[in-house]
């Protein structure tokens, strides 16, 4: 099987056949879009929630760092390969606490949550599985030809979303 | 009667370090604080002899506890126990009127000498 | 292969101040360890892309334990000080007093505190060769994934730079068998605020 590592700050799509990964979500948010009518499946890797204030610095560089700018082009490589907006529908994963601090605990993983959340209903893809929160890494894989999605995080396992 | 201690540190390691230390070498350690705001609020509590202060901590830091606690009491006895040494933090430390400062790490023996020049 | 004008020489200033800089934190560590022989590698200094960050500590599912601070005075950089399981383990045995009850609190509270103290001399080095103050902000600690640790320290950080530029260097206590290393990372304009405050054009 054709296995495609998707790493931090980074997308990939496929179709047909073959297995998407991306290891060690901490704070990151995994995204899974899938379109199960013509087998086009993508998986993103993403840093943060927002864009906007790395466009106005010059610092922005790779969109697939941001939320806001990670799932339009996720979208848009799944066209490519032959998927249609309308079908897609999304699972999440990450988006995790995993420092421990005296205090000044930062919530950078809820807002990627939020935002995807967000996002994904403005381009009205809908959310069919998620495992997001918790102080925990996570390692998401997406299966291509079946969009089904395994989580695991060491220590508690496997489980499909 | 023994002298009494307020020890200021944001980690649970370093307080029970130095707690260790104090009261081997016959200090009361009468409270710990984790960061700048409980040490003023542990130091009204307890008006204690000695206070040892952490620099780099949470919510307020080592120096504006320095300044907050000679504010409510002139005579406190101070003594910053910090990792950062640079001097710019050295003088900002002493003018706000701490009276010893030690690097950390440090060996025992240079925590209860810089105690002992304060009270003896 | 570097860009941000980063000629040998200002190579060579870095590495200098890195192994100056990464010397005391690991001469902190020996004060700390009962003087026990600390070896250091010479520090490398590389430019590596934001995705390839976590091949740095072996791959992105190797688990760590580390624990990273941020300097925000006059240079803000990004520090971080990591090890494996067993070498944390080792590093909080040694130096809590025999038969002390360890919870999850103290056990990372004396690793935050070793981080503290190894960061704080370098940062104490980096300010005397510099004549500036660094601060750094207190330690965070998290044990998990290479990826998901350092994918998390970038989100933290705003590292959003596509390539960074990365110090790095390895340390080993062999009495003890622990093995670490110190990642430090410039934020974006950082360099350039350090050779302005060098003097060095």
């Amino acid at each position: 099987m054709d296995v495609l590592q998707v790493k931090i700050a980074d997308l990939q799509a496929a179709r047909n056949s073959g297995l998407l990964i991306t290891v060690g979500l901490g704070s990151c948010l995994g995204v899974s879009l899938y379109d199960a009518q013509n087998k086009v499946a993508g998986l993103a890797h993403i840093l943060l929630a927002d864009s906007k204030p790395f466009k106005e610095n010059g610092r922005f560089g790779n969109p697939a760092k941001f939320v806001d700018t990670a799932i339009p082009l996720l979208m848009k490589k799944m066209t490519a390969l032959g998927g249609i907006p309308e079908k897609f529908v999304a699972k999440i994963a990450g988006g995790s606490q995993i420092f421990y601090s005296a205090n000044n605990l930062s919530n950078i993983g809820e807002k990627n949550i939020k935002a995807a959340r967000k996002i994904l209903d403005f381009y009205q893809v809908p959310i069919v599985g998620e495992d997001v929160g918790g102080n925990y890494g996570r390692t998401m894989r997406l299966f291509v030809n079946s969009g089904r999605v395994l989580i695991s995080t060491a220590g508690k396992g496997e489980r499909e979303i | 009667m023994a002298k009494t201690a307020l020890i200021t540190d944001d980690t649970a390691f370093m307080r029970m370090t130095l707690r260790n230390i104090l009261e081997k070498n016959g200090y009361k350690v009468v409270a710990e604080a984790g960061d700048g705001k409980e040490a003023l609020e542990k130091y009204k509590q307890h008006k204690p002899d000695l206070v040892t202060m952490d620099i780099t901590m949470p919510n307020v830091d080592g120096i504006t506890a320095i300044k907050e606690i000679i504010a409510f009491d002139p005579e406190a006895k101070i003594i910053v126990v910090s990792a950062m040494g640079q001097k710019a933090l050295v003088i900002d430390a002493l003018n706000a009127g701490a009276k010893d400062f030690v690097v950390k790490p440090f060996q025992p023996d240079r925590i209860i000498e810089a105690l002992q020049k304060l009270v003896g | 292969m570097f860009e941000n004008n980063l000629d040998h020489g200002k190579i060579d200033i870095i590495k200098e101040l890195a192994n100056i800089g990464m010397g005391n934190s690991t001469t902190a560590l020996s004060a700390m360890l009962g003087e026990q022989k600390v070896a250091m590698d010479v520090p490398e200094v590389s430019l590596v892309a934001l995705q390839d960050v976590p091949e740095l500590l072996g791959g992105a599912d190797i688990p760590v334990i580390g624990t990273y601070f941020e300097s925000r005075g006059e240079l803000r950089l990004v520090l971080f000080f990591v090890m494996s399981q067993p070498s944390a383990d080792k590093v909080v045995n040694f130096l809590l007093p025999k038969e002390t009850k360890v919870d999850t609190e103290l056990y990372n509270s004396v690793l935050m505190e070793a981080g503290n103290i190894m960061i704080g001399a370098y940062l104490n080095a980096l300010s005397q060769l510099t004549n500036s103050t660094l601060l750094s902000t207190p330690p965070k600690m998290a044990a998990d994934m290479a990826g998901a640790v350092l994918g998390t320290i970038a989100a933290e950080a705003m590292i959003v730079d596509d390539q960074l530029i990365l110090l790095k260097t390895n340390i080993k206590v062999s009495e003890l068998e622990v093995e670490g290393s110190i990642l430090i990372v410039p934020c974006s304009g950082s360099l350039e605020k350090m050779f302005s405050l060098l003097g060095v054009r």
